[in-house]
């Protein structure tokens, strides 16, 4: 597994264990209603759940698994997917704190950063959804 | 009446909401990348073979133990057994993250060295 690939995936399962984590802080909250600023907390759980568990780990998994150039460097440029990464997520936690903050334009901000994030991994991804088994 | 009856049908209406999306999200999606995870993962460090674990299939019922007790009890009315029933879900699908996570980190690793083959 390429190093890109490692951070993004670890990257994920932080995500993933903070965001059950506040999910069942939640729950809890639910079933026995003792702090209801726990309800707070309800938007970083969504957005590290649909976003920092599922993004970087579906990436991490394409850069690893994806057919390799036939031509210079195998998986493209890694400076380049480093970058993406830590655009990735900084988009994340920009929003998570807009969110939790109610403020729209950190909300927006981290969404154009995701956006940027998200674009960089398809210019070095696309080029990669190939097959050789054709080739002469 | 229809008036009084709106505010408990849109409550439950949106528990109903919150299960089905954890259906999705956990039940189906979070599920298969568990799966595939540990079926195509590199096997840990040291470790020839790859098995499944006892912890592997703990995860696996607590996870499912505990996303059935949040279908059957996030829309029913409040008290003392929805209650005790919510926070055993959540303790259970909670247990089931971490020991995917325990299982899963040490697989998240570079290409085995020749020395590592055997």
């Amino acid at each position: 597994m390429p190093p890109v690939s490692m951070l993004l995936i670890r990257i994920s399962l932080v995500h993933f264990i903070v965001a059950v984590t506040v999910g069942a802080v939640v729950m809890l909250e639910r079933a026995f209603g003792l702090f209801p600023q726990f309800w707070l907390l309800l938007p970083i759980h969504i957005e590290l759940a649909m976003t920092g568990w599922l993004l970087p780990l579906v990436i991490g998994t394409a850069w690893w698994i994806f057919p390799r150039h036939l031509a210079g460097k195998p998986r493209g440029s890694e400076k380049a997917a480093k970058t993406a990464t830590v655009l990735l997520v900084a988009g994340i936690w920009t929003g998570i704190s807009g969110a939790v903050s109610t403020t729209p334009e950190a909300v927006f901000a981290g969404r154009i950063v995701l956006l940027t994030a998200v674009l960089l991994f398809a210019v070095l991804l696309v080029p990669r959804v190939v097959s050789y088994r054709d080739r002469p | 009446m229809v008036v009084q009856q709106l505010p408990a049908d849109a409550a439950a209406g949106r528990r109903w909401e919150t299960v089905s999306w954890h259906l999705l999200t956990v039940g189906w999606i979070t599920q298969i990348i568990i799966g595939v995870s540990i079926w195509m993962f590199p096997s840990a460090k040291g470790q020839l073979r790859r098995k499944d674990s006892p912890r592997v299939w703990f995860l696996f019922w607590m996870l499912n133990v505990g996303l059935l007790l949040r279908l059957l009890f996030e829309p029913a009315q409040p008290g003392n057994l929805t209650s005790a029933a919510l926070a055993l879900s959540a303790l259970l699908q909670w247990s089931a993250a971490l020991l995917y996570v325990l299982e899963i980190w040490p697989r998240v690793r570079g290409r085995r060295s020749k020395s590592d083959r055997g």
